[in-house]
């Protein structure tokens, strides 16, 4: 297996302008290194606050790094200028968060569609093939319905689906199912796997939860701005 | 190509979308009417105020034209004689198309019933054919305008007492003849000079002479009409012992344009001679006689347009805030647009858009109005009845009846007949109010408050005001931005 991802000595350090005059930096990554490989499924563990969000914005370049570098594909995107990085995002990269974040003005195909049309691609095959995804989450008779009109599971659903629409090789998701009951969670998860199995898309996850983790092929712990042994799970 | 391009692109579907905004947000989207509508309000004003003062501008220029020579020349030093010559070199000159003589001065006047004189009039002795030529004099009278030879003339004579000499007739200003009381076929009483009484040196013989008015003067400037009378060029020059002499030569040109430029060819050509002397003749164009007046409007219309301006302004800061307002409330969205991978510009794109949007429906909504208020004031048809006007009730119960009734919200076709019909009853409701203003004529010279449209002024203002409401949108747009994408998801 290739190496999809490599993140090298990753710093991120936040220098919070908005308590007092005097700026506390709160250095919250302080060196992290992981490797991802294509088609892998990875978890990334670790307490509130200990930065996996940070990590996981740094490595979807959402955010720029205060130093280090992540590889992609061998290339160093945060060597790239603000634009190619936009690209990088549009094209490479889909996120899913755990509050949906869908578009509330936008029904849920226009939601699928909409990361096509930033990317300018021909519309009528962009509404087309939002149309598939929407039919491959499952939600095909709710295409004209808006977010409001939807479950926090269908929500979930149109967010993977908008992670999709131009087929980015890796998967992004923040705790993706840390607002959901547990049924519906599983119903969120099996079809993440479903796009790792069937459609081979690496998939990074940020969870809270360890039950979840031990379905995935790795863990990582993040512990004060590291990486911890990889294989090691620690009692939260 | 470029404007579908536009049409179907992100950007475009996002903005449009926000400004139409759903629901909880419907906010955003009534103050983005509101918006639109101080832009169109802005755009109606200007268009209709400048209209109204470059239709009253014209009129008074049409006025001042339809009976006033286009340069007027006299001698620096009162009469002058051999005028004929003058005149015909004057008629030599390209662009003029007819020159008249004219001897002008102030009368005392005296109503034949009066004991007492009646104040002064300007006194034109004219030849009516070449002034008519200069003024069209004779489209002004009502009556006869043969000074020596009329009906009425052998009829006072026949009436009046051996004494009582003739002179002639004179046309006389309708408003000066109303204000004396005075129709066609009475005499009055000009009085041109006094000279001290040879036996009474304390006395004084007024040198009176008596016309019979045989027609009236009315163009319809009040300033002309209550001012003038016009008697025949011999007997005017009888009257001041001036034989042979006129002391102003009326000048009309092919157009009113070109009438200073025909008067400094006036003045290199043309050498009067005055007791020997010769002198250069001094001229005015219809122009410079109401210097002060066409200033006047001059500079009110700057003044207007620099308070339209301010109005545009405000309108544009409506938009600005407006677009700040819709800033802070999609901040969350813009963070999910950018994690889509949307970039700053497309972000600064979609916010320009939607003021762009704002504005230019505001410019048209306005210039539709106000072209339409400015076109009503001009059209001279009978309206229905104003009581019709009540009809906007009808599309405001319907909007009452369907707020109460939530569940057709959702019929498109429905929206847009609404919408529809809002649009014809304002028009409707417009059309049965706004009607020609009738004006006081001793006042404004006019008698209907004219309006003239001036399309290249109604583009300026178009293009120029846009161009205010997109600089406007640059603020707030640039302000999201700039926006770091990972703080805006934060964002609650
Ligand atoms: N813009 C910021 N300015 C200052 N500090 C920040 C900023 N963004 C995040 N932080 C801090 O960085 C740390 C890491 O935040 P992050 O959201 O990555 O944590 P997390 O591991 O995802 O937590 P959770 O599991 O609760 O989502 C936190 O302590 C947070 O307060
Ligand atoms: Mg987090």
């Amino acid at each position: 297996m290739s190496n999809l991802i490599r993140v090298e000595n990753l710093h991120k350090t936040y220098v919070d302008a908005t308590s007092d005059d005097i700026t506390t930096p709160i250095e919250v990554l302080k060196g992290v290194d992981i490797e991802v490989q294509q088609g892998e499924i990875l978890a990334i563990l670790g307490k509130s606050g200990v930065g996996k969000s940070t990590l996981l914005h740094l490595i979807g370049g959402l955010d720029r790094p205060t130093s280090g570098s992540v590889f992609f594909e061998d290339r160093n995107i945060h060597a790239y200028s603000d634009r190619k990085l936009d690209q990088f995002r549009n094209l490479e990269v889909g996120f899913i968060f755990q509050s949906h974040h869908l578009l509330p003005e936008f029904t849920a195909l226009e939601n699928i569609a909409i990361g096509g049309l930033i990317a300018r691609k021909n519309v009528s095959e962009t509404y087309s093939s939002a149309n598939e995804i929407l039919d491959y989450v499952g939600l095909v008779d709710r295409s004209n319905h808006y977010p409001s009109e939807l479950s926090g599971g269908e929500r979930q659903r149109i967010a993977i689906g908008r992670a999709l629409i131009n087929q980015p090789k890796v998967i992004l998701a923040d705790e993706p199912t840390g607002n959901l009951d547990r049924k519906t969670s599983a119903d969120i998860l099996d079809l993440l796997w479903d796009l790792n199995d069937r459609l081979d898309r690496t998939l990074i996850l940020v969870t809270h939860d360890h039950g979840l983790a031990q379905r995935t092929d790795r863990i990582v712990h993040i512990v004060d701005g590291r990486i911890t042994d990889q294989n090691q799970i620690v009692e939260t | 190509m470029g404007l579908t391009r536009i049409l179907y692109s992100f950007e475009w579907l996002v903005s449009s979308r926000y400004l139409r905004s759903r629901r909880k947000q419907s906010f955003i989207s009534i103050i983005s009417l509101i918006s639109v509508g101080g832009v169109a309000i802005g755009i109606a004003t200007v268009i209709l105020v400048i209209s109204v003062m470059n239709g009253f501008e014209q009129s008074l220029k049409d006025k001042f034209l339809i009976n006033q020579a286009h340069v007027n020349v006299r001698s620096t030093k009162g009469y002058f004689n051999n005028y004929q010559e003058q005149i015909d070199k004057i008629q030599g000159i390209a662009g003029v198309v007819s020159a008249s003589p004219v001897i002008y001065s102030q009368l005392a006047i005296q109503p034949k019933r009066s004991k007492r004189i009646e104040g002064t009039i300007y006194i034109k002795g004219i030849d009516p054919i070449l002034e008519n030529d200069v003024t069209g004099f004779s489209g002004f009278v009502d009556g006869s305008f043969d000074f020596h030879d009329s009906a009425l003339l052998e009829d006072v004579r026949h009436r009046s007492s051996q004494r009582e000499t003739i002179k002639g007739g004179i046309v006389l200003g309708s408003s000066v003849a109303s204000r004396l009381d005075i129709n066609r076929g009475d005499v009055l009483r000009l009085i041109s000079k006094m000279e001290p009484n040879p036996a009474n040196p304390s006395t004084f013989f007024a040198d009176v002479s008596n016309f019979v008015v045989i027609g009236l003067y009315e163009s319809g400037m009040f300033a002309y009409d209550n001012a003038f009378g016009f008697i025949s060029l011999e007997i005017a020059q009888d009257l001041y012992n001036q034989k042979n002499h006129i002391n102003l030569i009326q000048v009309r040109t092919t157009t009113p344009e070109i009438a200073s430029t025909i008067a400094n060819k006036i003045r290199r050509e043309i050498k009067f001679s005055n007791s020997g002397l010769y002198s250069v003749p001094r001229t005015s164009t219809w122009v410079e006689s109401h210097a002060a007046l066409f200033e006047a409007i001059q500079l009110e219309k700057l003044v207007t347009v620099i308070i339209e301006a301010l109005i545009i302004l405000v309108a544009s800061f409506n938009i600005a805030s407006t677009l700040i307002m819709m800033v802070m409330e999609k901040t969350r969205e813009i963070g999910i647009l950018r994690s889509m991978g949307s970039s700053k510009m497309k972000i600064l794109i979609i916010f320009v858009l939607q003021g762009c949007i704002i504005g230019f429906l505001g410019i048209v909504l306005g210039s539709a109005l106000g072209i339409g208020i400015c076109v009503l004031l001009a059209l001279e048809v009978v309206r229905p009845s104003r009581w019709f006007a009540l009809l906007i009730f009808v599309p405001i119960f319907l909007q009452v009846a369907i707020a109460l009734h939530q569940t057709i919200r959702r019929s498109r076709s429905l929206k847009f007949a609404i919408s529809l019909l809002w649009l014809g009853i304002i028009a409707f409701v417009l059309y049965c109010l706004v009607q020609p203003i009738q004006i006081n004529s001793e006042v404004y010279q006019l008698n209907r408050l004219a309006v003239k449209i001036d399309w290249f002024f109604v583009g300026v203002i178009n293009f120029s005001s846009f161009f205010i409401c997109l600089l406007a949108t640059l603020y707030p747009a640039w302000q999201a931005s700039k926006l770091n994408p990972v703080e805006a998801l934060r964002y609650e």
